[in-house]
């Protein structure tokens, strides 16, 4: 019986040892803060603070390895924040930006846009910063 | 050369109970009727796990050179990656002997070719141990499938210490001719070393064993824009890796890559007379590798298995009876690495996020009743089961859970005269799905998307199970018996019924 009880702890054992995983999504994901530095077009030595409205059409975040999109959120204080599987991403951001005394201007930033440039988004929180330059 | 070994390895396995039957005071009938009957199914799993344990399963010595041919016939899959019929011819030697007083030798050969049929959504092959890492299209086609195996042990059975060596040996080439052209060759050698300690009439055993498996998967194309399809790197409900998907150069060949080792213990008693129990555990990584990109690893699937038995049988008397219970857990890790954009950097892999987890078991609660007559036996064999399978792949989430309880019966007759034996039984079942969840999330592409369904509704679908079998075998003279033998088996569900049939000529000897 002394053998059926130590086969039978074994089996437990087993068991107990392998008992399903709840993964946390938090290790596959990053909270990604992309941060807008735009030009400073007035010349005051103080960079331009605006909100934009992002392009559809042409903006995009695609991870490499499965293709999969992501869209950027509305930028307030020149930041967005976006939840981002973790890979490696090219991205591309076309902007209409709007300043608080009423002008508006396109910018636009390609510095990720090509497998190349691909940028590595591989811990829990990042930040980005994308150098926009103005179109008109 | 793999067909001249066979050709060898087949013609001494005829030859080598040559040796033993100088010493069988039993003929070739009696020999098969005390090797095989309708309780020795429950529960072989404690002497099947080891070698050392083998060498008590049998007290008598048998050999047998067969044909067989195998048919299967599905309205509508239910394993969709397997096809929907298969027709296959099969020859197949195999040998139990006990040499000496001491010594067991356990021996096989086989060599089978056939076609699969409409096989979709899969072009890899052995498909139950790699899924979800497969390789898949969405044509398919027929699957030429074409197998070698070789498989021996010895074992030696002392005073008190019984050990055991063995090894097998399994060559598989599967290809088709027309476009989509997958064609898989494999390689899978297994290797065990076990020993046991014999006290009153039992023995406690332990084995180790390894596993190295290799296929090279690679698909061609006559017309790549005529194919209409691309290979899809797969890596679990109906999630692909898809910088690799394509039909271009580059994305159509995997070199998967496995090491597996197991470790098990066995109480199982000498004369088959009392209570078996096994434990198992079983471990395989398989990576999958891309040949043509570096040989980086793209994913790895880690597989662990817990098996247990137990079971209780009685070989005296009028009336023997057996139960066993087998219990079967499973757990599929599907890895997949984040590899880099080869122009930044040479080191490939960025991370490894396990990405797919599948969890099943199954039980099964089996009894059995022989009442012996003077021509032979009567006997019924009823069983239960429940198997719970539950899967999930993380972002984008999706994840599949069911339960499916199984029971039914078994009843047949054996008739057993000095020079015939004959088995016939028949059977019924009933399998229901108590509960299944299949979420898929809207990211999911619909083509693929409504294959995952499809074959989910068919896999938890209410089925009628039938099944009926007959042996005949007449001994030609004391020591050698032909045989004719046929297993027919069939389900039925509300998508389609499914038919296999299995057909045997052979001796016994």
């Amino acid at each position: 019986m002394r053998v059926l009880r130590y086969i039978l702890c074994l089996v437990v054992l087993l068991a107990l040892g392998s008992c399903e995983r709840d993964y946390d999504n938090q290790e596959l994901m990053s909270q990604v803060r992309f941060v807008l530095e735009l030009p400073d077009s007035d010349g005051d030595g103080v960079a331009d603070t605006c909100e934009s409205a992002i392009s559809m059409e042409s903006s995009y975040i695609s991870e490499y390895n499965t293709r999969e999109n992501y869209i950027f959120g509305v930028f307030r204080n020149n930041t967005s924040s976006v939840r981002l599987r973790k890979g490696i991403y090219t991205l591309m951001l076309d902007a209409t930006i709007y300043f608080e005394d009423g002008t508006i201007k396109a910018a636009r930033n390609t510095e990720y846009a090509q497998p190349n440039t691909a940028l590595k988004i591989l811990n829990d929180k990042e930040e980005v910063r994308l150098k926009m330059t103005y179109l008109y | 050369m793999i067909r001249r070994i066979t050709i060898i390895a087949l013609s001494l396995l005829v030859a080598l109970p040559a040796v033993a039957h100088r010493r069988d005071s039993l003929s070739s009938v009696q020999r098969a009727a005390a090797a095989d009957d309708a309780l020795s199914g429950i529960s072989r799993a404690a002497y099947d796990a080891s070698i050392a344990a083998s060498a008590y399963r049998r007290q008598v010595n048998i050999s047998t050179l067969a044909g067989v041919f195998d048919l299967r016939r599905e309205e509508q899959a239910m394993v969709q990656e397997e096809g929907d019929g298969l027709t296959l011819g099969k020859l197949r030697a195999d040998s139990y002997m006990h040499l000496k007083k001491r010594s067991t030798v356990e021996a096989e050969a086989s060599y089978r070719r056939g076609v699969k049929r409409n096989v979709c959504w899969n072009s890899s092959s052995d498909y139950t141990l790699l899924y979800p890492h497969i390789g898949a299209d969405s044509i398919g086609g027929n699957l030429t499938t074409e197998q070698y195996g070789f498989g021996g042990s010895y074992a030696h059975r002392g005073e008190r210490v019984t050990y055991g060596i063995g090894a097998s040996y399994r060559a598989l080439h599967e290809f088709r001719k027309v476009d989509p052209r997958p064609r898989n060759i494999t390689s899978d050698v297994k290797a065990q070393v076990a020993c046991g300690y014999n006290f009153k009439r039992y023995m406690l055993g332990a084995s180790a064993a390894a596993r190295i498996y290799n296929q090279q998967h690679s698909v061609d194309y006559y017309n790549i824009k005529g194919s209409n399809t691309s290979q899809i790197p797969m890596t679990g409900l109906g999630t692909y890796y898809e910088r690799f998907a394509g039909a271009s150069s580059g994305f159509l060949n995997y070199e998967f890559k496995g090491f597996g080792y197991s470790a098990s213990v066995q109480f199982v008693p000498l004369d088959g007379n009392g209570l078996r129990l096994m434990a198992d555990y079983t471990a395989l990584n398989i990576r999958r590798l891309l040949p043509d990109f570096n040989n980086t690893m793209m994913t790895r699937l880690r597989t662990e298995c817990f098996s247990g038995s137990i079971s209780y049988a009685t070989t005296s008397g009028r009336v023997r009876w057996a139960v066993g219970g087998d219990f079967f857990y499973e757990i599929r890790r599907g890895d997949e690495n984040v590899l880099n954009i080869s122009s930044l950097s040479s080191d490939m892999v960025l991370a490894t996020f396990t990405m797919y987890e599948g969890h099943t078991i199954d039980a099964t609660l089996t009894g059995g009743v022989e009442w012996l007559h003077d021509w032979g036996y009567l006997f019924v064999r009823p069983r239960v089961g429940i198997l719970n399978m539950s899967a999930g792949y993380r972002y984008p989430e999706r994840r599949l859970d069911a339960m499916i309880v199984e029971g039914g019966a078994d009843i047949g007759a054996r008739y057993q005269a000095k020079k015939w034996l004959v088995d016939i039984s028949a059977g019924g079942g009933y399998a229901a799905a108590l509960s299944n969840t299949l979420f898929l999330s809207t990211s999911a592409e619909k083509e693929i998307k409504s294959a995952v369904q499809r074959q989910w509704q068919g896999f938890v679908a209410n089925r009628l199970l039938i099944n009926a079998a007959v042996s005949v075998q007449r001994a030609i003279n004391y020591r050698t018996s032909i045989y004719l033998a046929g297993v027919w088996q069939m389900y039925s569900r509300q998508m389609g019924d499914g038919h296999t049939l299995s057909a045997e000529i052979g001796i016994k000897f």
